[in-house]
């Protein structure tokens, strides 16, 4: 049943690969209008100045930092997951891999647009290459982003090789003819010989173990621009392991709403099954009892700390006025309720660790929030002018417009590549497994 | 009837007699001031009048800020009113007074220095008198046989006008240090006036040698505090010019392991990028 059923995989994916529906054409409008609004909002920050965000000198970064933390930390997710599943060969992982790929792709585009919205004088961009210290880690950090953005385009291409290969094959297939052109051209004359599927092979596990530890060392450099800066709050040994263990999680978080987004689209049950669910939800219950014992470690050393602006940037944690709520709310979506819904096997369900795995994310995202905007708001040697906007961040129209554009195109990029191409790595599905194979040996 | 009557008088009365206690303790009381005058002679022979105010409020010591403090210098039934300061933000009020000043002086060569604070709404009235006579502190500084000594004289006046020694002056002999005195010796005048001390050997200086010694007869009660200071190359050189950091976070080149371990994390993952772009160039002819 199971062969039966690999063999066909390529043929249920093709009505969706095919010419678009009018669904399809209403789905895009609505996300380029809604990036259109981000850009209407992107060149109104550029005319007025950096006044029209909630930015100031005493809190210089906002909602866009925050959404560049997440994003980068979605990519480098994806990056590291997908690398794991692939070295591994874990054959259960492969309905996911090639939406892991897109998730490292498309958060890699996003996340550093962010940082040039948020620099006041984006044309200036460019002196970060010209004027480098290698000494910062801010330039650690954009040669991190800029290997692996290289990296994971082109591992992402070798993962679509095979496919464009089936596709370019494949009889009566109603698409435009620049479309078959460009399978032809994307699958490098592939045939799938004996050598050239070595060859494949041999490309995609060297570019798969770099990208893994590519991931995790971008991604603590990220967490190393806030841990070396004397600040309360960032100035912690134990952010690039927190930063990196908070992206995994997310990073499966939001895989398991893609999967479910997908499957239910898509009908792809016979692919996604209730087993990945239930496998990815333990690795985040799994996670999460992680997730409480660093942010446990966090925000206890803080408190141990005899420093009076720890306390201060503290208190604001537990002031239901200033930051209670989003504290709250963080800690237990993130680090409480996987472990109820998921932990209790009464509770579980594929819906039920949707929701979770929803909530996980947002938690994750307000998360980066409390790293950034409290800490800022309590510096060590407050401003003199204490206006009320200057000392506390509030974020505007424009970088609320923005961020929805990000989320947008990140949906976007979904949108058009599972329409260039099938949305679950084909070709790996119908290989058979050579690796660990746990999941279907331990689910007979 | 009568009784009603009384009773209403009575409890009027205690309430009139209630309101007031109330208001009276509404008022503001004028605080107690405590006031210390000190005599300080300087180096350069200028004499400084001292004078701290300050009020306890439980256990807590404030400083009575703004207040005026009138000087005046009393000898011989002659009162010379000298100046009225202000005081600053700590309760200071300080009076500097030239070099060649006459103060009138009584019949054993002592002035009665007073501080005087007028009664106002907040303070009550202070006032502090000291007696102080005028003494002279010399030191000299000599190397007999590489030893380095500090030998000085505590003389005052007599009632001619002659020099007399002061016995039993409590003296104290320092190096300045950067931040606060460190202290060689102390101890107290002989008969003829006379105190010394030995410089220590090894006590570092600055990059030539120099230490600048003080002494000082310390808040005596008939010559107040008394100051003199000299410069000398007793101290041992010490070299405090920065050691050059080349190669720092903090200059324009990156430290030497930086960039190598950079180099290697670099050209690691970018050869194996490399190596996969090779293997994959090769499919097309591979069969």
């Amino acid at each position: 049943m199971e062969s039966e059923y690999r063999e066909d995989i390529l043929g249920g994916f093709i009505p969706h690969i095919q010419k678009p529906d009018r669904k399809w054409y209403a789905t895009v409008f609505v996300l380029l209008a809604i990036i259109g609004v981000g850009l209407f909002a992107f060149v109104y920050q550029l005319y007025k100045g950096q006044i029209v965000t909630g930015m100031r000198d005493n809190v210089v970064l906002g909602v866009y930092t925050v959404n560049f933390i997440f994003f980068m930390g979605l990519s480098y997710a994806g990056a590291l997951i997908g690398g794991i599943f692939h070295i591994g060969g874990f054959s259960w992982g492969r309905p996911m891999l090639r939406m892991l790929e897109i998730v490292t792709i498309t958060s890699l585009i996003v996340g550093p647009i962010f940082i040039l919205v948020c620099i006041g004088r984006p044309e200036r961009f460019l002196n970060l290459f010209f004027y480098a210290r290698i000494q910062s880690p801010i330039i650690w950090d954009v040669i991190a982003i800029v290997s692996d953005l290289f990296f994971c385009v082109v591992y992402l291409h070798f993962t679509y090789i095979r496919d464009f290969a089936k596709l370019r094959d494949y009889p009566n297939l109603n698409i435009a003819n620049w479309r078959k052109k460009f399978y032809k051209i994307m699958a490098l004359g592939y045939n799938d010989t004996k050598a050239q599927q070595r060859l494949l092979h041999q490309a995609q596990n060297i570019m798969a173990a770099i990208i893994i530890p590519t991931a995790i060392i971008a991604y603590s450099l990220l967490a190393w621009l806030f841990g070396m800066n004397q600040r309360p709050g960032w100035n912690n040994s134990i952010f690039a392991p927190y930063f990196v263990l908070s992206a995994v999680y997310s990073g499966i978080a939001l895989i398991i709403i893609i999967m479910w987004i997908y499957r239910k689209v898509y009908k792809l049950e016979q692919c996604i099954k209730k087993e990945h669910f239930d496998f990815l939800g333990y690795t985040l219950l799994l996670l999460a009892l992680f997730y409480g014992y660093f942010s446990f470690s966090e925000y206890i050393t803080e408190w141990y700390n005899s420093a009076k602006t720890s306390s201060i940037l503290l208190a604001k944690f537990w002031d239901f006025s200033e930051y209670g709520f989003m504290f709250m709310f963080s800690n237990f979506f993130a680090a409480i309720l996987p472990i109820i819904v998921i932990g209790i096997p009464q509770f579980r369900s594929i819906k039920s660790i949707v929701i979770t795995s929803g909530l996980i994310v947002f938690a994750l995202w307000l998360k980066r929030y409390l790293i950034v905007i409290p800490s800022l708001e309590t510096p060590y040697i407050p401003i003199q002018d204490e206006r009320l906007e200057w000392v506390f961040y509030s974020a505007t129209w424009v970088e609320w417009a923005l961020t929805l554009a990000g989320i947008a195109f990140f949906v976007l990029a979904f949108v058009v590549m599972s329409k260039i191409a099938p949305i679950v790595n084909v070709s790996e599905m119908e290989e058979k497994s050579k690796g660990l194979k746990f999941f279907y040996k331990t689910r007979k | 009837m009568k009784i009603k009557e009384i009773l209403f008088s009575v409890s009027f009365v205690m309430f009139l007699i209630s309101n007031m206690a109330v208001a009276q303790e509404n008022e503001i009381k004028p605080k107690k001031v405590r006031l210390k005058l000190e005599y300080i002679k300087l180096p350069n022979g200028t004499k400084v009048l001292n004078a701290k105010m300050y009020w306890k409020d439980g256990k807590e010591f404030n400083a009575v800020v703004d207040q005026d403090v009138m000087f005046a210098a009393v000898g011989d039934s002659v009162e010379l009113k000298l100046a009225t300061i202000k005081s600053n933000k700590e309760g200071f009020a300080k009076l500097y007074i030239e070099k060649d000043f006459k103060f009138p002086i009584n019949e054993e060569g002592f002035t009665s220095f007073t501080a005087k604070m007028n009664k106002s709404t907040q303070f009550k009235r202070a006032k502090k008198t000291i007696n102080i006579k005028d003494a002279e502190l010399d030191f000299t500084l000599n190397e007999i046989d590489s030893v380095k000594i500090i030998e000085l004289n505590v003389s005052s006046f007599g009632t001619d006008g002659e020099i007399v020694p002061v016995n039993r002056a409590e003296v104290n002999v320092y190096v300045k240090r950067l931040h606060s005195l460190y202290e060689i010796k102390k101890g107290a005048t002989n008969e003829n006036g006379f105190f010394s001390a030995v410089f220590p050997e090894d006590m570092p200086g600055d990059s030539t040698g120099n230490v600048t010694i003080i002494v000082k007869v310390l808040d005596s009660d008939d010559y107040g505090t008394i100051e003199k200071v000299q410069n000398i190359k007793w101290g041992t050189i010490v070299s405090y010019a920065e050691e050059e950091h080349v190669r720092t976070l903090w200059t324009g080149e990156a430290p030497v392991w930086m960039i190598i371990a950079v180099c290697v994390i670099l050209l690691g993952a970018w050869f194996n990028f490399a190596l996969a772009i090779y293997k994959v160039s090769k499919i097309k002819n591979a069969v």
